[in-house]
């Protein structure tokens, strides 16, 4: 049960993103910027994501 | 340095098709200070996450494992959710872009994540840039507002926020000045007023002991309330005569200047530039060898809203400054021009030189 529901919001989380990212590639003017911000945004979310799971596991 | 606009640059970036010959000159962003509101109010945000697991376990509201893991998975959400919020921040304080080319201002807000603006400027409309830094921070940190005053009734378009607003301010006139320069020629204003270091408007009018620094401060204030030119808010202060300041504005630009008051006109010459065009430049052609126009404008700023049409009849001009008021009288006098009048100077096409120049149709000064 308590899986389902993360499941949902990561789901909103995940459309969310793909509309951050996007907007990031979009309308980028000159520059790699966006490219790192749009990697650190990915990496720290799905660490934040892996720990969540690690700690409802351990509870 | 300038470089050539990419299509994909400026259509990916701010929905905007590049002209042939168009270079990016300069971007500027906000100040990183504009971000850290986000930043404290990310801080803020992070208050619960720690306070409010301790208050529940301290009044044995989390009694089982199931209870701890539901806890966690809703902590675990709402840190996702302000990381998310911190990157959108991001995304909308670093995507406000103010794009300077060698021929427009281009202002691209995101407003929202669906809404985005983009606001256009003609850098040859640029008339005045006004600098403004108000508050503690904005002083401490050096950054500020850029106004930037067209021709016309047009509001300033405002770099909000910016950082070394100065710097950007010289930086938009040099450019504008570039590309004003270019609308003369190879003997340009531009090119010419660059290589002299060009005083200001303010510095040759205390050169010539016209104005003082009072005086100067006094018109600033007046205009800061009107909304008037700086020279305007001499006159209207009394502090300076118009003619003052047409031969200041002729001085700044080492460019002649000339009283229309009493001028002959050639319907032929005036016909040379189209109503509309005079109208909207404030210009006037005064007279012509055949190739060359010599044009009265209010301030060099005009030229480059007059020189296309002369070109485009195979022609170049010559400017000369002229009071404004008495430009705007003599378009009124001279237009529109009467059909048969506008025949009779014609020779093969050209103007005769004897019938036109300036020197026997009108005192220069």
């Amino acid at each position: 049960m308590i899986f389902t529901i993360y499941a949902i919001v990561l789901l909103i989380f995940v459309v969310l993103a793909t509309i951050l990212v996007y907007h990031m590639f979009r309308y980028n003017i000159r520059g790699n910027m966006h490219i790192l911000a749009a990697s650190v945004f990915i990496l720290v979310s799905l660490l934040i994501i892996v720990a969540t799971i690690i700690s409802i596991i351990a509870a | 340095m300038a470089h050539k606009v990419q299509t994909k640059e400026i259509v990916s970036g701010v929905r905007v098709v590049s002209r042939p010959g168009e270079q990016i000159e300069k971007v500027y962003r906000r100040h990183w200070a504009n971000f850290l509101p986000y930043i404290f109010m990310t801080l803020a945000m992070f208050i619960p996450v720690f306070l409010v697991p301790w208050l529940l376990d301290s009044v044995g509201f989390i009694s089982s494992a199931t209870d701890q893991q539901y806890l966690n998975m809703i902590v675990g959400s709402y840190v996702l959710f302000i990381w998310s919020f911190l990157v959108m921040s991001w995304v909308n304080y670093y995507y406000d872009i103010f794009i300077v080319t060698n021929e427009r201002i281009l202002d691209a807000e995101l407003k929202t994540f669906f809404t985005r603006e983009v606001g256009e400027l003609n850098l040859a409309r640029l008339q005045n840039v006004e600098v403004k830094i108000v508050g503690f921070l904005e002083t401490l940190l050096r950054f500020g507002d850029v106004h930037i005053r067209t021709a016309g009734q047009h509001p300033d378009f405002v770099f909000d926020k910016v950082p070394h607003p100065s710097v950007i301010a010289n930086e938009l006139l040099e450019i504008h000045e570039r590309l004003t320069g270019q609308a003369y020629g190879d003997e340009s204003l531009g090119e010419r007023s660059m290589m002299t270091e060009r005083k200001s408007f303010r510095e040759v009018l205390k050169d010539e002991g016209l104005v003082t620094q009072t005086d100067i401060a006094r018109a600033a204030a007046e205009q800061a309330k009107t909304g008037k030119r700086l020279g305007e808010a001499l006159v209207d202060l009394g502090m300076v005569k118009r003619r003052d300041i047409v031969d200041t504005i002729g001085q700044q630009y080492n460019l002649p200047t000339v009283d229309l008051t009493h001028y002959g006109f050639n319907p032929a010459v005036v016909a040379l530039i189209s109503e509309s065009t005079a109208r909207r430049a404030h210009a006037i052609a005064i007279s012509s060898n055949g190739q060359v126009v010599t044009v009265a404008i209010p301030h060099p700023r005009q030229a480059p809203e007059v020189l296309p049409e002369l070109r485009a009849q195979g022609l170049d001009a010559a400017f000369v400054i002229a009071d404004s008021q008495e430009i705007d009288m003599a378009i009124n006098q001279n237009y529109p021009i009467k059909k048969t009048e506008t025949n009779g100077g014609f020779k093969n096409g050209s103007i005769d030189p004897a019938d036109t120049s300036p020197e026997e149709e009108g005192p220069m000064e």
